[in-house]
């Protein structure tokens, strides 16, 4: 190569290097805060970006000089170095070597602040397998504190992942509250001055505390952070932790007023739940306590296109008659009459029963089809909308949680389960004619409850349009949660009249009590 | 039924074998003759060395070479006669001790003599193909005779020459950067250690420990390997063999340097960490003002009062993540007119409870104080020292652990709760389950009060039972009995059994059988030294959880500062090794190749166990072929082979993998071992055991064993290799 060509070639490439400076300033350019009497500068493409996906770190959450500190040190190793910290802690916690796991963990998130998903296993592990480790309850407390400390330190390098607040609430809520040591967990958080600072003693509940926790992952929501989480699921929890905490007070011999009132507080907001915007998989949003109104207008459809139901009844009528006489036989008998093979068939006799708005619509003759056709597609959207609630409502248990609120709200159940409960520690402590006496008015005033419920929904069958709203009595009855609870208090009273040796006095305890016969007839063989 | 899971042996029998105390050769007065006879050969022969000539006769070479020749299979042959027929061990046994082939000695000579021969066979095999064999012998008999000079007649002032020449080249390559990444490792360590952890003592010295030993390994490594190969690259190395300088002499003059040079860090690293983990652990507390004015009424209150309402709880405040518990009961009882009474203390010290395995000295004094109403108030003054109990270096007395089943009978083990970590087996509660510990060379000037018995021992419930309260167990003592067969236990202590903590009891010397006998702990229990511990679980269906060493009779403590720097002589033996295996490889390999080789050795060492565990099959996922067979295929570890030509194929391989592997644990030295880690794998001194002397000992035994073959392999290759190209 000759000078001249060599020098020329080396002009060409500082003209390219120069070139080139120009997209790459456009591109990563950083941005400039505002000075005092001047504007900053969002700063380039990249900046932009950053700014717009929160993806900085200054976005992100608090930086760490440690964290940085040790990702330097590294030297491009981190992910090497976190491969081999994971694998050190999997064998301090196989070896239960607490002091070093813990050191290894911490390590861990140093080097990696923002994997979210470190922070929430780590943060599980420290609360459910740590602790599980302990044999004093003591100990176990206090690993599942450490748990919700490591969380809330991941809070601070995460702002925007609402998800371990979740789990901050989720720990304190239910490890604390369902625990097999709950009676101990709670009596160690109320007297938790380390982690509750100020807070007053009578606010000192792990429900409420996570409800709390529950509630602010719900406002980092709404503000516009995202959740990788069913919402039905994610939303229910603040006004879950109010049922559980009025379950709570009351095994711990809470009732009267105070208990009426956190019942009606877990009505109202369960009510405040149900009036949620809930988003769905497919883009639109329900409310859970809207599948009533949807099936009102439903209902209003139906009527407008066939005004009378004679067409409903022809369809009927005709569709009857190809289901073959033993179907036919096992449809027509009450559910609870059924034997196994008559159950099958009614199924499919029932299956064969149903039609669409459709079929009702294309019936029409005349100048109505065509509007009946329009009112076909109305009603098929709103029967979309409440299969859509229909399915968040079973997740959540939705119907069973409302009529539960409503039935514990009321004076007789919350004596109900009073006397209950001072029959128990009556029978504990060997006062048996107080416990026999107890029982006995918590039996008397559960069937009152039920009662009641039974006579409501007597009163709305009345009316035809509101037999959709679901039959309290019914459900209560046949809900497997309360058949649980009740058969529960059977039992024990059972074993009461069996100390007594006067077991014979059970039956006819029951048979006195018609509801309460109901109840076992429902439950007893499920358990 | 002998214990199965024993602990470490002591130094002599690890050394000599089993039966060494009972061996003819080991008795003083023999022992006596032969270290002088031993002693006085070496010594004249060296002597005459020295004053001999260098050059060896062709005749004598040969003469030489033959014998060594003679030697090696004659030596083969009496090995293998003893391999064949066990029963021509016996007078060899009468002499050196019955199992004398299992000491450490022992082993080190067999590996000595076969690498030594292997060695001297191929060397004359290798010349007597190309000149025949009696110029083969002639060559062979001439080098080792040469050998042996060099080897002897190594002059201390050139190799300390050598030495300071070395020490000056490594200054030169800045190896003071080693202490300046150290210092910023110390400076920064705040950040990342966290003082309220369980155990920050292990924490602090964990890290200083595990700091200094990378650094200096690191630094020995990059030192060693690259020092001979540079100089004979750049032919400096000329300059110093041209001059009257034996091989062996340059050998050991760059590795004396080398350890100089790390022996420089270490001591000054020493000292630095040492103040660094006492300064990290020192804090103290205070007791918040609510809980001295609480404290304060008792002295304002009768002292009848005050003894009903028994001591005080009072909490300090949380420094470092803990705070203490301090039951304060201010009622001493004085003799006034021939009676007892009670009253308040006008001052007094005790301890506060412990946390984080260490506790404070809580003094307090109380001054009058009169108030505007004419009344006397007694005001209340506190303080809390600084740390006691950590860090520490306990002196512990381990005994052999053995079972005994629920039927009470001896057992292998105890049970499994399918816990992943087998370390520990299980005993079950409210049976005849037992887990005995038979302790020897127990002295009763050690335990003037009693003996304190410390135990972690584990906790596993098969049903949750009450959850307040703690699972009950029981301590029994026993002198050991001829007949197994006697069950003479006595109770000494029942507790609540605590997990994860030292729990620390103490059997007094004075103890009470239920039969109402009276029994003295040291007259009447303890014999010839000896004393068996047994642990029973009270509660049905619970287990207690135990291993050799998670109880132990505790005699007292060692200074911490001592068994620090025995911890920093671990350190010192690592670099040392690394320091002979650089050098060695230095001399026949290039620098990278060196350095690779050397990081090998370093890895192997480090990984000593695991490579150990492997070879001996112990590893879940089988062996190096299966397990690549696995990983390919990916497969879980228990998941059965398919059946097959390829699974036998390779599991074949394995056998003979596993077999190259066992010999590479027996030619690489276990840097755990150097690292004075507790069964547990934790540095003793990070989890506050004391280094005995005897574990010093093995090391330093051990670490020689390796050192002195280095150099004499790093001789042979020097004095083999053309310098000059």
């Amino acid at each position: 190569m000759t000078p001249q060509r060599s020098f020329v070639r080396k002009n060409v490439y500082l003209a390219s290097i120069v070139v080139l400076l120009v997209p790459l300033y456009l591109l990563s350019r950083p941005a400039t805060p505002p000075r005092q009497g001047g504007e900053g500068s969002p700063g380039g493409l990249l900046a932009r970006m950053r700014e717009e996906e929160k993806l900085s770190q200054t976005q992100l959450g608090q930086i760490d000089p440690a964290g940085e500190t040790i990702r330097l040190a590294t030297l491009g190793m981190r992910g090497v170095a976190t491969l081999v910290l994971w694998e050190k802690s999997n064998q301090y916690f196989k070896k239960h070597d607490w002091v070093n796991f813990s050191a290894t963990v911490m390590q861990m998130t140093k080097l990696q602040p923002h994997f979210v998903s470190v922070w929430r296993y780590q943060g599980w592990v420290f609360s459910y397998n740590c602790s599980a480790q302990f044999d004093d309850y003591r100990a176990r407390y206090l690993w599942v504190m450490k748990g919700v400390k490591y969380l809330q330190d991941g809070i601070r390098y995460n702002e925007h992942a609402p998800i371990l607040l979740w789990d901050v609430g989720w720990i304190i809520a239910h490890k604390l509250g369902s625990a097999d040591e709950v009676k101990q967990h709670r009596r160690q958080f109320k007297a938790d001055d380390e982690f509750h600072g100020s807070r007053p003693l009578a606010e000192r509940d792990n429900w409420l505390v996570g409800k709390q926790w529950f509630r602010e992952a719900c406002r980092r929501v709404d503000a516009g952070d995202k959740i990788n989480k069913t919402p039905v699921l994610f939303r229910c929890e603040p006004a879950m932790c109010q049922m559980h905490y009025c379950e709570a007070i009351e095994k711990e011999g809470t009732f009267g007023e105070v208990a009426q009132r956190e019942w009606r507080n877990a009505a109202t907001e369960w009510q405040a739940f149900g009036d949620e915007d809930i988003p769905t998989s497919d883009k639109t949003y329900i409310r859970l306590n809207d599948e009533e109104v949807y099936r009102d207008k439903y209902a209003r459809c139906l009527d407008k296109i066939d005004p009378g139901g004679t067409l409903r009844a022809k369809i009927e009528a005709e569709l009857r008659g190809e289901l073959t006489e033993a179907q036919r036989a096992a449809v027509d008998l009450a559910p609870s009459a059924r034997t196994t093979e008559q159950t099958v068939l009614a199924a499919e006799a029932e299956s064969r029963l149903r039609y669409s708005v459709d079929d009702v619509a294309r019936r029409v003759a005349g100048a109505a089809r065509s509007e009946a056709l329009k009112l076909a597609k109305e009603a098929k959207q709103h029967d979309a909308v409440i299969n859509r609630i229909e399915g968040s409502r079973q997740t959540v248990n939705f119907k069973y949680w409302k009529l539960r609120a409503d039935v514990e709200q009321r004076p007789e159940t919350v004596a109900a389960r009073q006397w209950i409960h001072q029959a128990d520690e009556a029978f504990e402590l060997g006062e048996l004619p107080d416990a026999k006496l107890a029982y006995r008015h918590g039996f008397d005033d559960w069937n009152a409850v039920m009662e009641s419920l039974y006579k409501e929904d007597q009163t709305a069958a009345k009316d035809p349009r509101k037999k959709y709203l679901g039959r309290k009595y019914e459900e209560f009855m046949e809900s497997d949660t309360t058949g649980r609870d009740l058969m529960d208090v059977i039992r024990r009273y059972q074993q009461f009249l069996e100390q007594c040796d006067e077991d014979q006095l059970f039956a006819p305890e029951i048979a006195k009590r018609p509801h309460w016969a109901r109840i076992r007839k429902l439950h007893e063989k499920k358990q | 039924m002998p214990p199965q899971d024993t602990v470490a042996p002591p130094f002599f029998t690890w050394l000599l074998g089993p039966g060494w105390s009972e061996a003819g050769l080991y008795q003083p007065a023999m022992l006596a003759v032969f270290i002088v006879l031993l002693c006085g050969g070496l010594v004249a022969g060296a002597i005459a060395m020295r004053k001999g000539s260098a050059a060896i006769s062709r005749k004598t070479a040969i003469l030489l070479a033959g014998g060594i020749l003679g030697a090696i299979v004659l030596l083969g042959a009496l090995a293998l006669l003893l391999w064949l027929f066990p029963v021509l061990r016996a007078p060899l046994a009468g002499l050196l001790g019955t199992g004398w082939h299992r000491g450490a000695l022992f082993q080190f000579a067999a590996v000595v003599v076969c690498l030594g021969s292997f060695a001297f066979a191929v060397g004359w095999l290798a010349v007597a193909v190309q000149r025949g064999p009696e110029e083969a012998l002639a060559r062979c008999g001439r080098v080792v005779g040469e050998a042996a000079f060099d080897l002897i007649c190594l002059s201390p002032r050139r190799v300390w020459a050598l030495t300071w020449l070395t020490v000056k080249e490594a200054v030169r390559r800045r190896m003071v950067v080693a202490f300046a990444v150290f210092i910023v490792c110390l400076l920064f360590a705040g950040w990342f250690l966290d003082p309220g952890s369980g155990d920050p003592a292990r924490l602090y010295l964990g890290f200083v420990l595990t700091t200094t030993t990378y650094l200096v390994l690191l630094l020995a490594w990059f030192l060693s390997t690259a020092s001979l190969p540079a100089d004979i690259k750049k032919r400096t190395l000329f300059t110093v063999i041209t001059k009257p300088v034996r091989r062996s002499e340059i050998v050991l003059g760059r590795m004396l340097g080398f350890v100089a040079v790390g022996t420089g860090l270490l001591l000054i690293m020493g000292p630095i960490s040492y103040v660094f983990v006492v300064r990290g652990l020192a804090h103290t507390h205070e007791l918040p003002d609510a809980d001295r004015e609480t404290a304060e009424q008792l002295w304002n209150l009768p002292p009848e009062t005050v003894a009903r309402k028994g001591p005080q709880k009072l909490t300090t405040d949380t420094v470092n993540g803990h705070k203490h518990t301090i039951y304060l009961n201010p009622l001493k009882r004085v003799l006034r007119d021939g009676r007892a009474e009670l009253e308040t203390a006008a001052e007094g010290s005790f301890a506060t409870q412990p946390e984080q395995g260490h506790w404070h000295a809580f003094s307090y004094e109380t001054s009058d104080e009169e108030q505007p109403d004419g009344k006397v108030m007694r005001r209340l003054r506190t303080k809390l020292g600084p740390v006691l109990g950590r860090p520490i270096a306990r002196v512990p007395i381990f005994g052999d652990l053995r079972f005994k089943d629920r039927e009470g009978r001896d057992a292998r083990k105890g049970i499994s709760v399918g816990d992943e970590w087998e370390y520990r087996s299980f005993i079950q509660g409210g049976t005849r389950a037992a887990a005995i510990w038979s302790f020897q060379d127990i002295r009763e000037e050690d335990f003037p009060d009693g003996i304190r018995v410390e135990m972690t021992i584990e906790i596993f419930r098969s049903h949750k039972g009450d959850i307040e309260k703690g699972v009950l167990g029981s301590l029994w003592v026993r002198r050991p009995a001829a007949d197994p067969k006697v069950e003479n236990w006595v109770e000494v202590r029942s507790f609540e059994a605590k997990e994860f903590v030292t729990d620390v009891k103490l059997i007094p010397r004075d103890l009470e059988t239920p039969a109402g006998e009276q029994l003295d702990l040291f007259r009447d229990i303890v014999a010839d030294g000896k004393l068996e511990l047994r642990l029973t679980c009270e509660v049905p269906n619970q287990y207690f959880g135990a291993a050799p060493h998670d109880l132990y009779l505790r005699t007292g403590d060692a200074p911490f500062a001592w068994n620090f720097a025995k911890g920093y002589l671990g350190i010192w033996l690592q670099m040392v090794l690394v320091v002979c295996f650089g050098v060695m490889f230095s001399t026949f390999l290039s620098a990278p190749i060196a350095m690779l080789a050397t990081m090998a050795m370093l890895l192997g060492g480090t990984f000593w166990q695991f490579i150990k565990d492997l070879g001996s099959h112990k590893v879940v996922g089988g062996g190096p072929g299966e397990s690549l067979y696995r990983m390919v295929n990916q497969d879980n570890l228990v998941s059965e082979m398919p059946p097959g030509l390829r699974t036998t194929l390779l599991q074949m391989g394995d056998v003979v993998l596993e077999m190259g592997l066992r010999v590479v644990t027996r030619l690489l030295p276990d840097f755990g071992s150097y690292a004075f880690l507790d069964d547990q794998g934790h540095a003793c001194v990070a989890s506050g055991f004391d280094i005995s002397t005897a574990m010093v000992a093995k090391a330093v035994l051990s670490a020689a064993s390796f050192a002195i073959p280095l150099f004499v392999a790093g001789y042979f290759f020097l004095k083999t290799r053309e310098v000059a190209r």
